[in-house]
């Protein structure tokens, strides 16, 4: 792995320990019910649209991410 | 302020605030970040001990040659009484309680070369000079540019890795709080005396919400995980082990 995907990765990874926190605070202050899935698809998209706007070479659709991001991820350069 | 060989014998005679100083400097033995940034500029050879102190090479003599050191008769004595002035200069002249074995004449030698590098200056003083700086001169920047080097090194390399990770800057700005632990969950608020509501994490109301159990073994956290690596493609749900 290239060490730009490697950073891509660690920004997935950022991405979903900062979905974590947001759900954490929307449970307490906003009384939502705690659920796994919304916060995976929340770093899905956060992640997602970063990649969509920052990286030229990434010219993925969010479906295209949701369903194989390591393919996605091998052509960003 | 003077710092030479033989003050750490004196030590009865500083101030409590200065043995701490020192202390935390140097660590009490001369081995400590502050010691190693200081260079002795050996002149006249007045005021470092030859095996005692380091001064000719990084480390003391002793350590190097510890088996010279126990035969020398001048342990503890300085730089300048370790040899003589004659109208040719300065002249080397090691005294040994007893006759070298072979093996040990070896060392001798060594040692004897390294001394023939150091050229002693009649009338003018040894003096400390601070590694940390161009000019040899003391700041508080430099000494704090050492520490940093020092303490940090390996962590510092982590945390710039991280900053070049592809995220927005928020994001990666409360990544970097969870990594530290500086982010408010209830134990740091708790543990700071401000007043919330439970000390339980709020995702599954079962343990204390430390940084650790949040965003790792928490039951929801670790499904989200568990989902993660199923997305990419990494094992299975059962098989989950961080």
């Amino acid at each position: 792995m290239s060490e730009k995907q490697n950073q891509v990765w660690k920004g997935v990874w950022a991405a979903i320990v900062r979905c974590i926190w947001e759900h954490r605070n929307n449970v307490i202050f906003r009384q939502r019910v705690p659920d796994s899935e919304e916060i995976l698809q929340a770093a899905h998209l956060l992640s997602w649209l970063w990649l969509k706007h920052r990286e030229s070479t990434f010219s993925y659709s969010f479906s295209d991410w949701l369903l194989n991001p390591i393919q996605c991820l091998l052509c960003v350069r | 302020m003077e710092i030479n060989g033989t003050n750490h014998t004196r030590s009865c005679y500083q101030s409590w605030w200065w043995r701490d100083l020192v202390n935390f400097c140097g660590e009490g033995e001369g081995v400590g970040w502050f010691q190693q940034a200081l260079v002795w500029n050996i002149r006249s050879g007045n005021s470092v001990r030859f095996w005692e102190d380091s001064w000719i090479v990084d480390n003391k003599l002793k350590d190097i040659y510890p088996r010279l050191f126990s035969l020398s008769v001048n342990q503890g004595m300085i730089v300048g009484q370790f040899g003589f002035w004659d109208d040719y200069g300065w002249h080397w002249n090691l005294n040994w309680r007893r006759g070298r074995f072979q093996w040990e004449s070896v060392m001798e030698e060594e040692l004897l070369s390294i001394l023939s590098t150091g050229v002693l200056h009649r009338g003018s003083k040894d003096f400390i000079t601070w590694r940390g700086d161009a000019k040899g001169v003391f700041s508080v920047k430099s000494a704090y540019s050492i520490l940093v080097d020092q303490r940090n090194g390996s962590d510092n390399d982590v945390f710039k890795l991280h900053w070049k990770a592809k995220a927005l800057p928020k994001v990666l700005i409360t990544a970097w709080r969870i990594l530290l632990d500086k982010i408010p969950t209830s134990k740091n608020l708790i543990s700071r005396g401000v007043d919330t509501n439970s000390p339980l994490c709020a995702l599954c109301n079962l343990s204390e919400e430390s940084t650790q159990h949040l965003f790792m073994d928490c039951d929801v956290a670790y499904r989200v995980w568990m989902l993660c690596f199923r997305w990419i493609g990494i094992g299975s749900s059962k098989q989950g082990h961080m």
